[in-house]
């Protein structure tokens, strides 16, 4: 299974919003990295996450990765959705949700993602 | 510098994976706004994808998020487009009380009411009870 994202940078759960279930991941920019990355998951129905990490490999992943799960996040499946392994340093999780994306920017680290609809 | 490189190269790979590429074809039919498309809409939490999944409709749940107002307004504007609505979660004595509520929720299913309201579009909307697949009369019908 190849990877969807990977890097080794830091990242924290930035927010998540309960309509349209929008998780976001941020890395923020630093001496070493001199860009923000945003990962933006939508349609956010069941994790397990770390709230702050350092490298991560995002791959989709079939449904029988759930099972491991104590939460049985399978339950929370419906069409279209995906599963993801979330691989960090020394620990395994994984969320169910719609698409991701990604995007690489200059902007400041509370400032909007690119990624989000702007409230109009 | 070789660790940036070595960041920017695996972005590449990432919005030019197969996922990413099923994602932005999806977009684009949507925002093409096909004749006859049907667009389910309503919450998250009472079942969107399946109720769009049980009358044939599409959701717009993922289109990116920084399309879906865009997608979901060139849909408005298409008159061959039929939306389905959802009203689980929805409160009120009546289907009309229920979807004017919804209006005011402040939720994104409220917002694209509002827009389908502003266009005129309300009376052609087939609105559905929760966990029924037979759209109710329309309440908006003079």
């Amino acid at each position: 299974m190849s990877a969807l994202f990977e890097s080794k940078r830091s990242f924290v759960i930035f927010s998540y919003a309960a309509s349209h279930g929008l998780l976001l991941l941020r890395s923020r920019k630093t001496k070493e990295f001199p860009t923000r990355i945003d990962i933006l998951f939508q349609d956010v129905r069941a994790m397990e996450l770390r709230s702050w990490f350092e490298g991560v490999t995002i791959e989709e992943v079939d449904v029988a990765f759930l099972k491991d799960f104590n939460s049985n996040p399978a339950q929370m499946i419906e069409p279209g959705n995906k599963v993801y392994a979330i691989k960090g340093r020394e620990w395994l999780g994984f969320i169910v949700g719609g698409i991701v994306s990604t995007r690489e920017d200059d902007g400041e680290f509370f400032a909007p993602s690119g990624l989000i609809e702007p409230s109009k | 510098m070789s660790q940036l490189l070595v960041c920017l190269l695996t972005l590449l790979f990432s919005l030019s994976s197969p996922a990413m590429e099923r994602n932005a074809d999806f977009w684009r039919s949507s925002l093409a706004a096909d004749s006859g498309a049907n667009i389910a809409l309503g919450s998250r939490y009472s079942g969107l994808r399946t109720f769009a999944s049980d009358i044939g409709a599409d959701h717009l749940l993922d289109v990116p998020n920084n399309q879906w107002k865009d997608v979901f307004l060139s849909h408005v504007d298409n008159p061959s487009t039929t939306f389905h609505v959802n009203m689980g979660g929805f409160f009120g004595d009546t289907p009309s009380e229920m979807i004017l509520n919804e209006m005011q929720s402040g939720s994104h299913t409220g917002w694209e009411l509002q827009q389908l309201q502003q266009a005129g579009r309300l009376p052609q909307v087939n609105f559905y009870q929760p966990g029924q697949l037979t759209p109710i009369p329309n309440p908006f019908i003079k």
